[in-house]
């Protein structure tokens, strides 16, 4: 509790832009390393964005004014969060919030486009998707809390629309992944589909020859490499009229067995890419979530789940950042 | 994910099995390899549109959020950010 009291007074002090000098210290701690993992959270967002806009601005066709506004939404999205982190660090620490207006005068300018009329069409929109509910809730507070002129209480209030960001952030990471996990497919696809056309000459040319000791281990390596590759193993199947392969059969087969390691060892490359993506995309919302669920306790008064939640969200960012290096170094 | 994608994926699962039968011709082999590579270009165009539906939603959250770190600040406002938004236009 005496924690819990000093994150009161700290943002207390910050209210009144008076007092309590020292006491926000212990609150500071958690909010730094709260915006500290955050931070890392944000720009592994940011990078998986800016990733989606490479691959729509290769979609020709359908990369449309919609699909790159989207994406921007979410990086303006992530930016105003981390901001917003910002401000709660200053005033945890006692600082006049009047001070950080230059900076928060930077998110008003970023979206200065609204106008209440655009505002009001788009909350009409909403009314479409699951997220109205929360929406217009997201609303009636930011009207209270401006009409209290509290602002500790918009500070407290804000939580909630970043908490709906959050929740849009985890909703858009599956399509996220199918978007960048398509991509490391159509890399994949020459390599898969060449041991597929090797694995078909192969059938077509072995069908022919009568079965020996050394065609028989090709044929084993080659399955080998087609199990690696996900493709089904080719059978022995003689025909009726079987003869014995020539030094020069023999020198193709073997070639089109190398060739298909070449190809089983490209697609493999790739899979363990699509694998480590998929892992990235896993971490990374989980971040979201502990990275929700920290931000809430910070303002608790409960020390022992703020501890365990800031924990949480440290580890799971650790956790982010050690699979966006692994898929960085690639296999 | 929408119910569309998992079609997509399920279609591409099963053109990419079709490619691995070793006994169909290379003529079909590459009608489903144009097909698969159609697909993804298809389930990439869902996946942007999933992402689209949402963006009106977020923008307006981020909105509210905007105002209310700029009424907690004290400071700015649509004139400020207006004028703010033109020196960084005009790169002052």
């Amino acid at each position: 509790m005496r924690r819990a009291a000093l994150v009161l007074c700290a943002v207390v002090a910050g209210a009144l832009s008076s007092g309590c000098a020292s006491a926000p210290k212990s609150a500071g701690g958690d909010f730094d390393r709260y915006l500290e993992e955050f931070e890392a959270v944000r720009s592994q967002g940011e990078e998986l964005y800016l990733k989606a806009g490479v691959v729509a601005d290769a979609r020709v066709q359908v990369s449309t004014g919609a699909a790159q506004a989207a994406l921007e939404a979410r990086l303006d999205a992530l930016r105003l969060v981390a901001r917003y982190n910002r401000l709660l660090i200053a005033l945890a620490r006692g600082e006049d919030p009047k001070a950080l207006k230059s900076e928060m005068n930077t998110i008003g300018g970023k979206l200065s486009a609204y106008r209440p009329s655009a505002q009001a069409q788009q909350f009409a929109l909403a009314s479409a998707v699951p997220y109205l509910g929360a929406l217009v809730q997201g609303a009636a507070f930011v009207r209270d809390a401006l009409a209290k002129r509290r602002f500790m209480s918009a500070v407290h209030e804000a939580q909630k629309p970043i908490a709906l960001i959050l929740d849009i952030l985890v909703a858009d990471s599956a399509p996220l992944e199918e978007l960048l996990v398509q991509d490391l497919r159509r890399q994949q696809d020459p390599s898969r589909a060449r041991v597929d056309g090797v694995g078909s000459r192969y059938y077509r040319k072995l069908t022919g020859l009568r079965s020996d000791a050394e065609l028989q281990r090709g044929l084993e390596r080659l399955n080998a490499l087609r199990a690696r590759a996900g493709r089904p193993p080719i059978p022995y199947e003689p025909g009726p009229k079987t003869a014995a392969a020539t030094p020069d059969e023999r020198e193709l087969l073997q070639a089109l067995v190398d060739e298909a390691e070449t190809a089983a060892l490209e697609s493999a490359r790739l899979d363990e890419r699509v694998e480590a993506q998929r892992a990235l995309f896993s971490r990374y919302r989980e971040a979201l979530a502990a990275a929700k669920r920290s931000l809430a306790a910070l303002n608790g008064d409960s020390d022992a789940a703020r501890d365990t939640e800031t924990d949480r969200f440290s580890a799971q960012a650790l956790d982010l950042r050690r699979q966006a290096v692994r898929l960085k170094e690639g296999p | 994910m929408s119910d569309v994608s998992e079609l997509y994926r399920e279609s591409i699962a099963q053109l990419e099995a079709l490619s691995a039968d070793f006994k169909i011709s290379d003529e079909a082999r590459e009608q489903a390899n144009a097909q698969i590579a159609a697909l993804r270009d298809k389930a990439q165009d869902a996946a942007l549109d999933d992402l689209a539906a949402r963006t009106d939603n977020l923008n307006a959250l981020a909105a509210n959020l905007s105002s209310v770190l700029d009424k907690t600040t004290g400071g700015g406002g649509p004139l400020q950010a207006l004028v703010e938004r033109v020196k960084r236009t005009l790169g002052a």
